[in-house]
């Protein structure tokens, strides 16, 4: 039995998943299947690589939900624009950035206020914790431009030029940032106090 | 130190802080993205900018070669006539097409505002309210585009799933629940960047447990599309369904835009 019948059609389209813009395009818009077809695979492959691009540049795990959520909604509206499917990836990672940095120029997302880890013991794991952590606090003191390119350069393994076309800067400017990012980076990785045994 | 140790604990660290897993409810919602909004249709061509460019670029190109030609010395035959009779006053009567039709199309009057499209919106569930048989949302709408819109009316609701399961849907109240604008219906332009809020309120759902974040629909007067909003980050939704209240029929309304 058809448990849907007698309801408004209205609402069953729209359980469909059909909204009143798909029916009334009707058969003006052929392909529409395939185009949703195609974007929910290409999403679907990039999800994870762009949930942790947001996660490392934003810091916050609910933040960086929503910033992909709302560059998946931006990608499908702009969806036709993209000729080439290949590109998918890039100007995916490219929207994903974008988001970031609107959410974080408009001020949904607090600066992360990290706990003071206090000061690492050398007999419970040597000097790596203290590195490490020292490391983390200078990734959360540098700009979400800096972070974004340390992420896509030292986690995700990109090129200069592939940089470049992800976070829409050229390649100079991506060149500059992390020339700077790394400096703060090493500067407070050097400045642990590794006790006498600390340097290697 | 040396440079090998900086990049092996660089790199551990953005392992260790990145996320290991997409949480299911993220796939949800990004699954759902193509099937909740609206289609986005295809671009025509004259409006992709690689086009508008070169329409730009072609007028310019027609302006400075038909300028350049009212400006070429006078013909030789003119040359000691009077010189009231010389092709220096031509150019007012022979005015230039392009000029005039670019005279013809700029109004003096300031541009019409466009009614706001969903895509131009961005909009939070900033909070739910318990009332007495009924929930209300706190919702606020900011106009996310790089133009100024309008939004004037009344829109169609929904109160819908993260599985896109629609709970209570202000249509099936009758034509008062469908999208519409009255002439008596303020209407708010909205500058890129600025906010409106709203509530929506929501009473009498009997059905199965809805799957979190519940989202509200709106479907915007005037075939604007669907805006889909969800709750800021830290709203909990599980102030969002509303009580069972039997026979009573579901409702879901809103109080109006306001600033």
């Amino acid at each position: 039995m058809d448990m849907t019948r007698g309801r408004p059609e209205r609402i069953r389209r729209f359980e469909r998943g059909e909204t009143s813009a798909t029916v009334s395009a009707g058969d003006a818009a052929p392909g529409l299947a395939a185009r949703r077809a195609a974007f929910d695979t290409l999403t679907d492959r990039r999800l994870a690589r762009a949930y942790r691009l947001a996660a490392l540049i934003l810091r916050r795990d609910g933040d960086a939900q929503d910033a992909v959520h709302d560059a998946a909604v931006l990608a499908w509206t702009r969806f036709d624009e993209l000729r080439d499917h290949a590109r998918f990836d890039a100007w995916f990672d490219r929207i994903v950035v974008n988001e970031c940095r609107r959410r974080l120029r408009r001020g949904r997302v607090r600066a992360l206020v990290l706990e003071d880890p206090g000061t690492p013991s050398m007999a419970d794991g040597t000097s790596d914790r203290a590195e490490r952590d020292a490391l983390r606090r200078a990734l959360d003191q540098l700009t979400p431009e800096h972070r974004a390119v340390v992420v896509l350069r030292h986690l995700d393994g990109h090129s200069i030029g592939e940089i470049a076309a992800r976070t829409g800067e050229r390649e100079g400017t991506v060149k500059s940032r992390l020339h700077y990012a790394l400096r703060e980076l090493r500067a407070a990785y050097d400045a642990v106090d590794r006790g006498p045994e600390g340097h290697r | 130190m040396s440079n090998e140790r900086f990049d092996q604990d660089l790199r551990a660290v953005l392992l260790e802080d990145a996320p290991r897993d997409v949480p299911d409810e993220l796939r949800r919602r990004v699954a759902a993205v193509s099937t909740n909004r609206p289609i986005p249709a295809p671009t025509p061509v004259w409006q992709r900018p690689a086009v508008r460019w070169a329409v730009v670029l072609a007028a310019a190109v027609v302006v400075v070669t038909v300028g350049a030609w009212q400006l070429r010395p006078a013909p030789e035959a003119a040359v000691g006539t009077d010189p009231s009779t010389t092709p220096s006053a031509a150019p007012s009567s022979d005015a230039s097409p392009v000029a005039s039709a670019s005279a013809s199309s700029s109004p003096s009057a300031a541009p019409e505002v466009v009614a706001c499209l969903a895509v131009d919106l961005d909009g939070r569930i900033v909070g739910w309210q318990g009332a007495a048989g009924s929930r209300i949302a706190d919702v606020r709408v900011t106009n996310g585009g790089s133009r100024p819109c309008r939004i004037q009316g009344t829109p169609g609701l929904a109160l819908v799933d993260a599985t896109g399961r629609v709970l209570i849907d202000s249509t099936a109240a009758g034509p008062s629940g469908r999208p519409h604008v009255s002439a008596t219906d303020p209407r708010f332009e909205l500058a890129p960047g600025e906010p409106l809020t709203t509530e929506v309120q929501v009473s009498n759902y009997c059905g199965p447990t809805p799957v979190a974040p519940v989202d509200i629909s709106f479907d915007l007067p005037g075939g604007g599309g669907r805006l889909v909003v969800g709750p800021e980050p830290g709203v909990s939704s599980s102030e969002a369904v509303p009580p069972c209240m039997g026979s009573t029929p579901s409702s879901i309304t809103t109080n109006g835009w306001r600033r």
